[in-house]
């Protein structure tokens, strides 16, 4: 998989609209909310990545998020 | 006069204090020296923000509020995080429906996975201890976060109100969703309590 596929599913999987991009803030996303977390949670499992969720809980940005999930973002 | 003391006792016992605990949550049930602080929530902007009842409420208020409880098979419990108190999650009985509600004073946790934990701890209770065919909720129409959530649990809708929109979760809906969400609580490092 792709850092742009991975993009697209959480895009789609988060239920938003707009494109994901690699400097994005979570702050600044309208829809990441818990449901998001969920999510992309879910998201890590389909591609077979582990993570603690405390490191997750952590992100700030769509890039640590992409750097969690073993891309170089 | 057995019945008259069978009914005391078991609002006795159900008065009890009564914890659930896993993923780093604890619901406590309310105690009387906490709800001057619930009354400061729930009076807070961005909880009163979604609530049907906007007036502030009075001390007195509060804790006439509190009395009825004694009497009724509500059920209210102190949500903690890392022991510290971060919001409310009840339901109540009426006319035979159960209607649930939750708030996080805390707004830091509200996009964690927090909610989640919570709504797990809760719907375990409810559905598997207390056997509830089906609970309901009451979201304001503009409330989008709560419905998001709320539908992602396996709440449908079931009426639409004036001010809210009201949905509900059956004991089917919520056996697929919680399987789903035990699924992705599981990978949590941290091991369920």
């Amino acid at each position: 998989m792709t850092q742009n596929d991975f993009l697209a599913l959480l895009q789609k999987e988060i239920q938003r609209e707009n494109a994901l991009h690699v400097n994005d803030l979570l702050e600044d996303i309208p829809e990441w909310d818990s449901m998001a977390m969920l999510v992309a949670l879910n998201v890590f499992d389909e591609i077979g990545v582990e993570i603690d969720i405390d490191d997750l809980e952590k992100c700030k940005s769509i890039k640590d998020i992409l750097q969690k999930a073993g891309f170089d973002a | 006069m057995i019945w008259k003391s069978a009914k005391v006792l078991k609002t006795f016992y159900k008065r009890l204090a009564l914890t659930l605990s896993g993923f780093g949550i604890t619901l406590s049930s309310l105690h009387h020296d906490q709800i001057e602080m619930v009354r400061h929530w729930r009076n807070s902007d961005h909880i009163k923000r979604y609530a049907r009842q906007q007036e502030p409420i009075s001390s007195e208020q509060q804790e006439a509020w509190f009395n009825t409880l004694q009497t009724k098979e509500d059920e209210y419990f102190v949500i903690s995080a890392h022991e510290t108190p971060i919001g409310l999650i009840w339901f109540n009985v009426k006319e035979a429906l159960i209607e649930t509600g939750f708030y996080l004073y805390d707004e830091t946790e509200q996009n964690s996975l927090t909610p989640y934990k919570i709504v797990t701890l809760f719907h375990e209770y409810l559905f598997d201890t207390k056997h509830f065919e089906a609970i309901h909720c009451h979201i304001l129409h503009d409330n989008t976060r709560a419905l998001r959530f709320n539908l992602s649990l396996g709440y449908t809708l079931f009426a639409e109100h004036e001010q809210t929109n009201e949905y509900i979760l059956t004991h089917e809906n919520y056996t697929e969703a919680n399987a789903k969400l035990l699924k992705l609580l599981k990978l949590l490092k941290r091991e369920r309590s």
